[in-house]
């Protein structure tokens, strides 16, 4: 039997996911990509859940993790649904042209 | 506890033997006939077309979202379908009604049309 | 191993089944009808029931309900009400907005009522879990909603933006109740609450404070805080109007009633020590920032948005104390935001160009001369936004900082006042434009905007101007009200 790896890693692990896609949200420009980075989030979110819920023996943390896998599909769609519309108007997926708001 | 990693190691190695073997001796051993027809993109029966870069029709994506979405919603029914005959009627009323919201859904989104494709 | 059923309590929801329910009625009954704007009415009369519920939940005791993960407390239903008459004032402006410019579809009203049922949630939660699905139901709906208009680019760029940044904060939000899960073992707010008072050692726990300080970015994006805010001019830019006024209202709203319940009830102590100062310098950046950028706007539609930002700022200023007190002059605060805000969003509403994005101040210019009525309820409600007595939005000024002097926090409530004396110069800058200044022409050489009073939007002008007059003049009504729905 392979021994129990500790909370902690699962916890750094987590951490690093999460950061590369915070990193990942604030510098890339393809919005597609950005879209990623924010999957990336929610999934280090998931793995912080699980990793406690199975520490602590409780079962919260799974239920969680359902709860944003729904919303992160739903988000996804909603996301490539304004990109699609976007692109009517301006052909790019280039975060930064998307700049005609100005005060 | 490293050690208790090894037979993940020794599954590594066995896969990449098998694997190396099995690209390696149709390598040595099988004849070479090159023609026209197996230097073509595999498209699994169909014949390749076009350039794989062309556009592609936006109820794609359309449908590719609408998939995404009804695709997870399904993945609240496996805690239910895992304790269904503890819940007896209690769970079957509350995943009818849940059920009966995403068909709501579906209905929209057919009466709207997305579904045609033309 | 027998299952026990919880106990639902499907009554203690009641104004939240009934809007939801409504929604998915105008969704499917959109689908039969040719003239979308019965869709509107259906959406008041569902709207209308789930107020009436809630009047009537508001006198029984607060009911905990789906396993305590929501509460139908004095709390809960007073921030209904203020969600319920955003929503119904905001379809009101949309029953002429959006028929002038060809946007009356049903979906609008669904997504409007999904948003507020999300408001409605995040208003009862009582698990972090209700909090965070209630956050994404209305942020989904409002990311749509402010995407709404689709022959605009700048429609489009404002729910992309709303979306991005929402879901890059959502992200945040999530972690922050991952490490509050962890560290306590719970996401029921009173449990977390009480695994703090067991052991005095648990206020310094580090996952738990990291945990909040995540918590605290997710509602400083929802509310608008500093540092934030960016979001929020683009956004409510280049929204439909109508929505502008919605989300402005609703979601700063929503954002606050569960910031204040879950700093209230579980981090009460955990954050006076450790959170408070950074929340109330805070509070100063956001009201400072918010006024400055207020001044140099061009375009009222931004500038509201600025001054929006600056609201925040003054209503954080009632949150930093974690006081009773402080919690009933939020609630007082955001109540009387709602109709302010609302009413002057309206008469933007009504002077926007069709085809542009925003609207620029220069057509507000003489607008005395051209419809006395409008400008007078413009300047009603710059007023009454500024806080100049006898209007609603002084009242509200005076609990918010009367608050933080009470927590002897004298500094913060000075700091308001100068800012709220800086807000004077861009509110009486419109009053400036409409009451001394000629009609003028723009660049174009077009007319100022051409503008009909239809009957909806004048009902949402007169409504919010006789409150904002009425409990402007005679406040103590709702602030008993307010009262009796702060927890304690």
């Amino acid at each position: 039997m392979i021994g129990q790896v500790p909370l902690s890693y699962y916890l750094l692990l987590s951490a690093i996911l999460f950061a590369i896609g915070a990193g990942g949200v604030l510098i890339r420009r393809n919005v597609i990509i950005v879209l990623m980075c924010v999957e990336m989030m929610m999934n280090a979110v998931n793995l912080t859940f699980i990793a406690f819920s199975r520490y602590l023996d409780s079962t919260t943390g799974q239920i969680f993790v359902f709860m944003i896998m729904a919303v992160a599909a739903v988000e996804v769609a909603i996301g490539l649904a304004l990109l699609v519309e976007l692109n009517r108007h301006k052909d790019t997926v280039d975060i930064n042209e998307f700049n005609s708001l100005q005060g | 506890m490293p050690l208790d990693y090894i037979p993940i190691l020794i599954l590594f190695v066995i896969a990449t033997i098998l694997a190396g073997v099995s690209l390696a001796l149709p390598h040595f051993l099988g004849p070479r006939l090159p023609n026209k027809a197996k230097s073509e993109v595999v498209e699994s029966g169909k014949l390749a077309y076009g350039d794989a870069r062309r556009r592609v029709p936006i109820q794609y994506y359309i449908v590719a979202m609408l998939f995404i979405i009804f695709d997870i919603e399904v993945l609240f029914l496996y805690p239910w379908a895992v304790v269904f005959w503890d819940l007896k009627w209690f769970g079957l009323v509350q995943v009818g009604i849940f059920t009966l919201l995403l068909i709501e859904s579906f209905v929209y989104v057919w009466k709207k049309g997305v579904l045609e494709w033309e | 191993m027998p299952i026990e059923f919880p106990v639902l309590n499907f009554v203690a929801v009641g104004p939240m089944l009934a809007v939801t329910i409504t929604a998915f009625l105008v969704m499917f009954i959109e689908l039969f009808v040719e003239d979308k704007r019965i869709l509107g009415y259906i959406s008041l009369v569902g709207l209308a029931v789930a107020a009436v519920l809630s009047f009537s939940l508001m006198g029984a005791f607060a009911a905990p309900a789906f396993q305590t993960m929501v509460i139908s407390d004095g709390y809960a239903l007073f921030l209904n009400l203020i969600f319920i008459i955003a929503a119904a004032l905001s379809i009101l402006i949309s029953l002429s907005y959006l028929g002038e410019r060809e946007l009356q579809h049903g979906e609008y009203y669904a997504l409007l009522l999904f948003a507020t049922v999300g408001m409605m949630l995040m208003g009862a939660a009582t698990d972090l879990m209700i909090v965070f699905m209630g956050l994404e139901i209305m942020s989904i709906a409002l990311y749509i909603l402010a995407a709404f208009n689709r022959q605009q680019l700048g429609s489009g760029e404002a729910g992309m933006k709303y979306f991005v940044l929402g879901a890059f904060a959502s992200a945040f939000f999530l972690y922050g109740v991952a490490l509050v899960y962890g560290a306590t073992g719970s996401t029921n707010l009173q449990e977390i609450g009480s695994w703090f008072s067991v052991d005095r050692g648990n206020l310094g726990d580090p996952i738990a404070l990291v945990g909040l300080g995540l918590l605290l970015v997710g509602f400083a994006f929802k509310i608008a805080a500093v540092p934030f805010q960016w979001w929020t001019p683009d956004v409510y830019h280049g929204s439909p109007t109508s929505v502008t006024a919605f989300m402005s209202v609703g979601a700063k709203a929503a954002g606050f009633a569960s910031l204040v319940r879950v700093l209230m009830v579980s981090f009460n102590e955990a954050f006076t020590i450790d959170w408070q100062l950074a929340l109330a310098v805070l509070a100063v950046i956001t009201m400072t920032v918010g006024n400055i950028a207020a001044l140099a706007q061009k375009d009222v539609k931004r500038m509201l948005a600025y001054s929006s930002i600056a609201h925040a700022g003054y209503i954080l200023v009632g949150v930093v104390p974690a006081s009773m007190i402080g919690v009933r002059a939020v609630l007082f605060y955001l109540f009387s935001y709602t109709f302010m805000n609302i009413g002057a969003f309206a008469v933007i509403a009504i002077l926007e160009r069709r085809s542009e994005v925003g609207s620029s101040i220069q057509d507000y210019a003489g607008l005395a001369s051209r419809s006395p009525f409008l400008a007078g309820m413009m300047l009603l409600f710059m007023v009454s936004l500024t806080g100049i007595p006898p209007f609603i939005g002084f009242w509200g000024k005076l609990y918010v900082f009367w608050a933080a002097v009470q927590a002897d926090m004298s500094w913060l409530a000075v700091i308001g006042m100068i800012n709220s004396a800086i807000s004077a110069f861009y509110y009486l800058g419109v009053v400036v434009q409409m009451y001394m200044r000629p009609v003028a022409a723009d660049e174009d050489g077009v007319e100022a905007p051409a503008f009909k009073l239809t009957g909806p939007i004048m009902v949402t002008l007169v409504v919010t101007a006789i409150v904002t007059v009425v409990f402007g003049i005679w406040p103590t009504p709702l602030f008993n009200l307010a009262s009796l729905a702060a927890f304690g």
